[in-house]
Order: structure tokens, then sequence, then C-alpha cells
């Protein structure tokens, strides 16, 4: 059992390129936003729901592609763990919101890590996904950062 | 006596070379990346900072990143020479001009050569992303 959250060494856990650790990191997402979209009801907290369900959708589709990125290399993609660590805390909506801000904050960092040892093409798709991680937080209760994903 | 000749104008030679400076070396890509992406905050910092409202938060911001890039923040003082004060910038103003420098770092970041310097600089335009996306007027993206 991996951690729930993409490691914030990807370098530690990363098996040699900078795709496989956002490979990785996107296998620990979208397992994690499945558990936090199932404890969270449409009912009583629909805004968090829909900001659930926009990441959930948006880190699979990432996963695939990122899939097929690592394949288009001729390397064996990165295989999910058989389980995460659920995040602890998640039985409120407070909880949920908080571990859903503390994954999109690893994968901004993740992404961070990947943009320094990308070039061209690859590089562009992690600056964005770096982006879309930073602007994500704010659905979840984060705030602006002056330099989100740099420690 | 012969030689003693010969080394005089040697030693004069070495001196006068020793002495002309030597010409400084080009500026790397990387460098004059980073020097129009300093003016480039500069004009846009500029513009937050005649905004009355929300927008005059990004100047803090727009100082950090200058100060990640290794520039000096311009001075918030305002001079006595000044003959003109910028026209107060509307939300909206505020909002297209770090739309434009966020697409410009996205940019940067995509070209740089160091991949230190790309991290750095896709942070900045995810900062300025986050910033934007709570900037009123607007629902965030």
């Amino acid at each position: 059992m991996t951690s729930g959250s993409p490691s914030a060494s990807p370098s530690a856990s990363a098996e040699g390129s900078p795709l496989q650790a956002a490979l990785a990191a996107e296998h620990a997402a979208v397992y994690v936003y499945g558990i936090l979209g199932g404890r969270t009801s449409r009912g009583d907290a629909p805004a968090l729901y829909d900001a659930l369900r926009s990441a959930y959708e948006t880190h699979r589709a990432r996963r695939d592609h990122v899939q097929s990125l690592v394949a288009d290399t001729g390397e064996d993609p990165v295989a999910a763990d058989p389980a995460y660590l659920t995040p602890a805390g998640i039985g409120s909506a407070n909880g949920v919101r908080r571990a859903a801000l503390d994954l999109e904050r690893s994968c901004a960092e993740t992404y961070a890590w990947v943009v320094s040892r990308t070039a061209g093409a690859d590089r562009s798709w992690a600056v964005n996904a770096l982006k879309d991680a930073a602007v994500r937080e704010l659905a979840f209760g984060g705030t602006p950062q002056t330099l989100p994903g740099v420690r | 006596m012969l030689a003693g000749a010969a080394v005089v104008p040697v030693a004069a030679c070495d001196l006068l070379q020793d002495s002309t400076p030597e010409p400084p070396p080009a500026p790397s890509a990387d460098e004059l990346l980073v020097d129009r992406l300093t003016s480039a905050i500069r004009r846009t910092r500029a513009v937050a900072a005649a905004s009355a409202g929300a927008g005059r938060s990004l100047v803090a911001v727009h100082d950090a990143h200058l100060a990640a890039l290794g520039a000096p923040a311009p001075s918030s003082s305002t001079s006595p020479t000044a003959t003109a004060t910028p026209a107060p910038r509307t939300t909206g103003q505020v909002r297209a001009a770090e739309v434009r420098l966020e697409a410009r770092l996205t940019e940067a970041a995509g070209r740089a050569e160091d991949g230190d310097l790309a991290r750095l600089l896709a942070s900045m335009a995810a900062s300025l992303a986050q910033h934007v996306a709570v900037l009123p007027g607007r629902a965030a993206r």
C-alpha cells in the first residue's frame, strides 16, 4: 500500500523518467479522488461533489494521456499500486476538502519537478498540468500562492 | 644586451594586453529571456499598482517574482520629479495584463534551457493563474 498523495520527492519514487513520475502521481490521484467522491454527498455538498467529479475526470484523462506518452517512448508504463493509503480525517466535508487540497498541492509539486526535467512538448504539457493543479487548489479551499509547486 | 632589448618589447606587449578589458561574454539565451521577462513583469506590476481595487494585491506577487529572478523591485515611493500620475486601472484592465503575462511566462517556461529556470517560470505562471481566478468580476476557471 502506498501513500495516497503523489510523492513530494518524485525522483525517489519514479522509475527513471519524469513521465513515469507523473504517471505514478496520476494513478494515486485517480484512486484517491475515487475515495473522496464516494465520501461526498451530492445533495449535502453539491459544490464539493462537482469539484471532486471534475478533478477525478481531469486526472483520469491525464493518466491515460501520460500512459500513452510513456508507451510511445518504448518504456513500460508504471502500473498503479493495488491500493493507496486513504487520507485521514475524511469523515466530513471539510476533511474531504483538505485531502483534495493536499492531493492537488502534491500534484503541483510533481509537475513542477517534471517541468524541470523535460523539454519540448512534454514540458509544455507539464507546465499546463502544474497550472491546472494550482488553480484547482482554489476549489478545495486553497489560496493563491507566490510560487505554487515550488517549496 | 640583445637579449635584454628583446625582452622589453615583449613585456610591454604583455602589459598592454593585461590592461585591455576583455569584452563581456555575450548573454546566454536564458539571460536574455530573464531580461525580457523582468521588463514584462515590471510593466504588469505598474498596471496592478495603478489599480484601486483587488488588483493591488498583485504588486507584492510581482515583487516576489522579480526577486526570484534576481531583479530588484521598482521603488514604491513617488519620485518628486514625476510629472504624471498613472491613470487608475480597472480590475478588467489588471486581469487582461495579468493574463498576458501568464501566457508569456508559460511560453517562456517551455523555452528556457535551464530546467530549474523553467520550473520557476512555470510556477510563476501558475501563481498568476491562481490570482486571476480570484479577481472579482469573473467566475473562477
